[in-house]
């Protein structure tokens, strides 16, 4: 399974103000496809098609990118998406 | 991921009954010539109303609910740095410590109060029949971190598709866990039919 619970110490401050941040949520054993499916639609407004292929991208490929913008605007995504149990994290694309 | 549509015990794309609200059981004429009782499906959360929802759940159900959530408020109120609960308080930042420390020194507190406002909907909220939108959604939300924190506390997290046999010590608590998934299920069908992803409000 692949989790992003680690944090590499080693790449550090490494971050480009110009670079757009995405949000990222990996896929778990626990969180179930319709409930996944649901909270895409429910916090981004996703049509139903695009928030089953992004859960599918999670399950198949461990992980897919659900939304960007600047670091405010991930950070705000990443704390709904964790209120909503759901393994997301953030990075510079 | 698993896929809750699938039924545990295979019988999928059954024919889902109305919950009945007088403890009896549906018993079909097959049923009756073996003497078995069979229980109809349950739905245990159905829209019923413009922006409401009528909870089925028997007093039993509903009071394991309010267990496992007095269970993780504990444990959220006592060390919320338990590994049990490192499901509920995840990572934001995987490649940059000091962002992270940011994050989780402003947020941590934040999501702390959040899951706890969360928690005191379902409480006020449980003895009642019939619920508003914003109500269950955070049912659902309170619902997933209670089975989010029993498959940590569990090992039920490790693999995909976990079965625990009923002679395993965890048993108990994967029925309730199963419930708790059976009871998520509901809810997100429920809000679907409710209109709670409609742009302009419930439909019904």
């Amino acid at each position: 399974m692949t989790s992003p619970t680690r944090v590499d110490p080693s790449s550090e401050e490494r971050t480009d103000p110009d670079l757009p941040w995405v949000v990222l949520v990996w896929n778990d054993p626990v969180n179930t496809m319709d409930y996944v499916t649901f909270v895409f639609q429910k916090l981004f407004g996703y049509s139903m098609a695009e928030a089953e292929s992004l859960m599918l991208d999670v399950h198949h490929k461990g992980r897919a990118v659900v939304s960007s913008g600047t670091r405010e605007k991930a950070e705000l995504d990443v704390f709904r998406l964790h209120e909503h149990g759901l393994w997301a994290t953030m990075q510079q694309d | 991921m698993p896929d809750e549509r699938a039924e545990p015990d295979g019988n999928e794309g059954e024919a889902e009954h109305e919950p009945r609200q007088d403890g009896e059981a549906d018993v079909g004429e097959a049923d009756v010539e073996e003497s078995v009782v069979v229980f109809a499906p349950l739905r245990f959360v159905l829209p019923v109303e413009p922006g409401g929802y009528f909870v089925a759940l028997p007093d039993a159900f509903r009071k394991v609910v309010i267990d496992q959530i007095q269970k993780v408020r504990e444990r959220i109120m006592s060390d919320s740095q338990h590994p049990s609960l490192r499901r509920i308080f995840p990572v934001a930042y995987v490649d940059n410590r000091a962002f992270e420390d940011e994050y989780q020194r402003l947020m941590r507190s934040e999501m702390i109060e959040s899951r706890l406002a969360a928690f005191d909907v379902v409480e006020q909220t449980l003895q009642k029949d019939v619920i508003n939108e914003a109500q269950l959604l955070l049912w659902m939300q309170s619902v997933n971190v209670a089975r989010l924190a029993l498959a940590a506390a569990e090992g039920f997290d490790e693999e995909e598709n976990i079965k625990i046999p009923s002679d395993d010590s965890r048993a108990q608590s994967f029925e309730i866990f199963e419930f708790l998934q059976a009871l998520l299920h509901d809810i997100v069908e429920a809000l679907r039919a409710g209109g709670a992803l409609d742009p302009k409000g419930p439909s019904r």
